[in-house]
């Protein structure tokens, strides 16, 4: 260091430095005090769960994260504050929340380790369960793959076609969650396939329907939403069985254990008041009996 | 029957067309089914070729003491009497005329890869099918030499992929890949074995094809005994090389997801060319195999109705020894099954068509097999030749068993339908074989 230090760069130094401590614990609820906004963060694609819906957003991690909006206003006592929507993609929805450009991140995300790194996360909001699509003239020994079952029951011999190893074609959703358990299954699923990755839940149905690939796997309710709103999704059908189960949760700021913990009561008011219900019913299609059960698991007493 | 020989088939006609039918369309996807289990399958060859082995052995003895026209319908018939030769020929029959539909199937599948319009659709690989069946069931319109010369050609899509492959691969052979390949599910070996058992159980059905021919080679007495022991001792060696030498050439995930396992092997080794070209030998090796099979169903309904048991029109024969009509019926037959493949529904019932067809292509073995007793006690054999037969034959026998019972409950109950309603059948039949003797009047004095 050659730089001679000064009294005055002394003083300057001492000042910044208690300074940037605040900075960087620069809280999610300081922001939204001094800026008057809470930036709700979702992914547009992820209808019913979040969706864009003309300049506000929608779905069922946008509604949670309205009564979540409710509560920061009765508890800072700010009746004016703004709420704002910002959508995110696969690629930044993680550090937006970390950067501060989001306050929350409404669509349900499964939390993993190497998230938990850099960011924090809600109680579950919701158990996502990855399901598959399939056209429906699937052949048996896919279906039957899928279901659990063998490929092929019965005599392997010179006539079974294909020794009951049909050559098929995988989708997934490129970096999920999915990806990496579909990569780790698909040898012991038995029949020969190949693995294809897509953008989005739409992207994937529609390699389906035109034949491109044999079997799509996603989240069973953004299937399951897409089979009954798009027009090319007539010729295909949702596997009953469901792979894995994922408990999805809200991402927020991994410093600021105050606004996680207004979160997590909020989310826990809303499931031991049965509350939650109504978002379930206006977008997930009900409550089941296991919804049911979970609520109690999530909800912290 | 005094007729020229050149019309028939020889001993390496006889013993290619074995070979060819038991591995033409078997072995195309064995090497990725076996390394989804990996290298460990290699030990079930120990128990399914020692056992499959007795069973050609047994055959061929058959062979030697029974030479008449028959074939295992006719060794069942020293046992079984001539309900049990009827019985045989209906079960081979059935289980031919359907497997043959689904070997045009696989073969249709494998040429997918050259002739992509067969795989767009279901009508697409209906015409395929079609085409293919009624390909080989007018190539066998030239009488039994023409099928020998045609099948002579075809054996070689097997010979270079696959026997080459036992030969050649072992300069590519590294003991690691198949050590790493060994069991990649780490499976206890006990498990391993038991699910390794059923990839090739059945890999040796079509052994008996040579004895279904006795009615169309040069001195049957000799030829079929040999062509069966002979057929079954090289499909058993290239299979066990062969699948032996891949597992130590491919390391075992790519193995294990190939649709096409010798195709890739050869562009792992050569290039991708060489690999295509591997691939449309295969696919010829099939066809050379539905090819023999059309050839053996054919003979084998001419077999039966030469002895009044099938319809006549099976027996007419032309100048060049061809049971051309016949073979015209038997492809209308396969005509309709093939129709099958035009439904999912359909293809799926179809399936359960095809496993019942194992099974009701099993119990001729072990009627057959067993008509060696009798034949034994009728030749005076030494007690020497006699143990040993009966050693082999009670090995064929368990292994037969083993075998029907291996294809699983609903296939067994499919077949067993099958055979009872061959009862019904042979009841209307059985009048053409009663001795018109006065004994049958001496039940009018018992009342």
């Amino acid at each position: 260091m050659n730089v001679k230090l000064t009294k005055a760069n002394n003083l300057l130094l001492v000042g910044l430095l208690t300074v940037i401590p605040f900075m960087a614990d620069a809280s999610t609820l300081e922001r939204v005090r001094t800026s008057n906004t809470l930036t709700l963060g979702y992914r547009s694609d992820f209808a019913p769960f979040s969706a864009q819906a003309g300049d506000h957003a929608s779905g069922y991690g946008i509604e949670l994260c309205l009564k979540i909006a409710n509560k920061v206003k009765t508890e800072l006592d700010m009746p004016g504050l703004q709420v704002r929507y910002q959508p995110v993609t696969a690629a930044d929805e993680i550090s937006a929340v970390n950067s501060g450009k989001i306050d929350v991140l409404c669509t349900p995300t499964p939390p993993t380790l190497e998230r938990r790194k850099t960011v924090s996360f809600s109680i579950p909001i919701y158990t996502a369960g990855l399901s598959a699509v399939v056209r429906r003239d699937a052949s048996e020994p896919l279906l039957n793959v899928l279901n659990g079952k063998v490929a092929h029951t019965g005599p392997t011999w010179r006539a079974t076609v294909n020794r009951g190893l049909t050559n098929q074609t995988y989708a997934v959703i490129a970096g999920g969650v999915s990806e990496a358990w579909i990569r780790q299954q698909m040898q012991s699923l038995g029949v020969v396939a190949k693995l294809v990755t897509v953008d989005n839940t739409a992207a994937g149905l529609k390699l389906i329907a035109e034949g491109k690939a044999d079997a799509f796997f996603a989240e069973r309710i953004m299937l399951k939403h897409l089979l009954t709103s798009e027009r090319f999704a007539t010729n295909l059908v949702l596997l009953d069985r469901i792979f894995e189960y994922s408990p999805t949760a809200m991402v927020v700021d991994r410093e600021d254990e105050n606004f996680r913990l207004l979160v997590d009561t909020t989310l826990s008011e809303l499931y031991r008041s049965g509350e939650i219900g109504h978002a379930y019913d206006n977008y997930l299609g009900g409550v089941s009996d296991t919804d049911k059960k979970l609520f109690k698991v999530y909800a912290i007493p | 029957m005094p007729e020229s020989s050149s019309k028939k088939m020889s001993l390496m006609g006889l013993t290619t067309l074995v070979t060819v039918n038991m591995m033409g369309s078997g072995i195309i996807m064995l090497p990725t089914s076996m390394a989804q289990l990996g290298a460990v399958s290699l030990l079930s060859w120990i128990v399914t070729a020692v056992g499959s082995m007795a069973i050609a052995y047994c055959f061929s003895q058959c062979g030697i003491y029974c030479p008449r026209s028959g074939g295992l319908s006719a060794y069942t018939e020293e046992a079984h009497a001539r309900s049990g030769f009827f019985l045989c020929s209906y079960l081979y029959f059935l289980s031919l005329a359907i497997a043959n539909v689904a070997v045009a199937i696989s073969a249709v599948g494998y040429m997918t890869s050259f002739v992509p319009w067969l795989g767009s659709g279901a009508i697409p690989l209906f015409i395929g099918t079609v085409g293919l069946l009624w390909l080989t069931t007018v190539a066998n319109f030239g009488g039994p030499g023409i099928t020998g010369k045609i099948g002579a050609i075809t054996v070689w899509g097997v010979i270079i992929p696959v026997a080459g492959l036992s030969i050649i691969g072992w300069f590519w052979f590294k003991p690691d890949v198949l050590i790493a390949a060994w069991n990649p599910n780490d499976l206890p070996i006990s498990d391993a074995i038991g699910k390794a058992i059923p990839l090739t159980l059945w890999a040796f059905l079509g052994m008996e094809s040579a004895a279904q021919a006795s009615d169309a080679v040069e001195d049957p007495k000799r030829t079929v005994p040999l062509a069966c022991l002979f057929g079954t001792l090289g499909a058993a060696v290239v299979y066990v090389l062969s699948t032996t030498v891949i597992q130590g050439i491919i390391p075992n995930a790519e193995l294990a997801n190939s649709s096409a396992p010798f195709a890739l092997v050869y562009a792992h080794m050569f290039n991708p060319t060489v690999g295509n070209i591997i691939m449309a030998l295969a696919v010829m090796a099939c066809v050379g195999s539905l090819l023999g099979w059309q050839f053996t169903l054919a003979q084998t309904a001419k077999m039966t109705a030469d002895q009044g048991m099938f319809l006549k029109l099976f027996a007419k024969v032309s100048s060049r020894d061809a049971p051309i009509v016949g073979m015209l019926v038997c492809g209308v037959l396969q005509t309709l099954l093939a129709l099958s493949t035009i439904s999912p529904n359909a293809s799926a019932q179809f399936g359960k068509l095809v496993s019942l067809a194992a099974v009701t292509n099993l119990i001729p073995y072990v009627t057959a097999a067993t008509g060696l007793l009798v034949m034994m006690y009728k030749a005076k054999v030494s007690t020497g030749v006699y143990t040993r037969n009966t050693t082999l034959l009670l090995i064929a026998v368990a292994y037969s068993l083993y075998a029907l019972y291996a294809c699983g409950k609903d296939a067994v109950f499919g077949g067993t339908l099958v055979l009872v309603f061959g009862y019904l059948l042979y009841g209307f039949l059985a009048k053409r074989f009663v001795d018109p003797s006065p004994t049958a009047q001496t039940r009018a004095d018992n009342p």
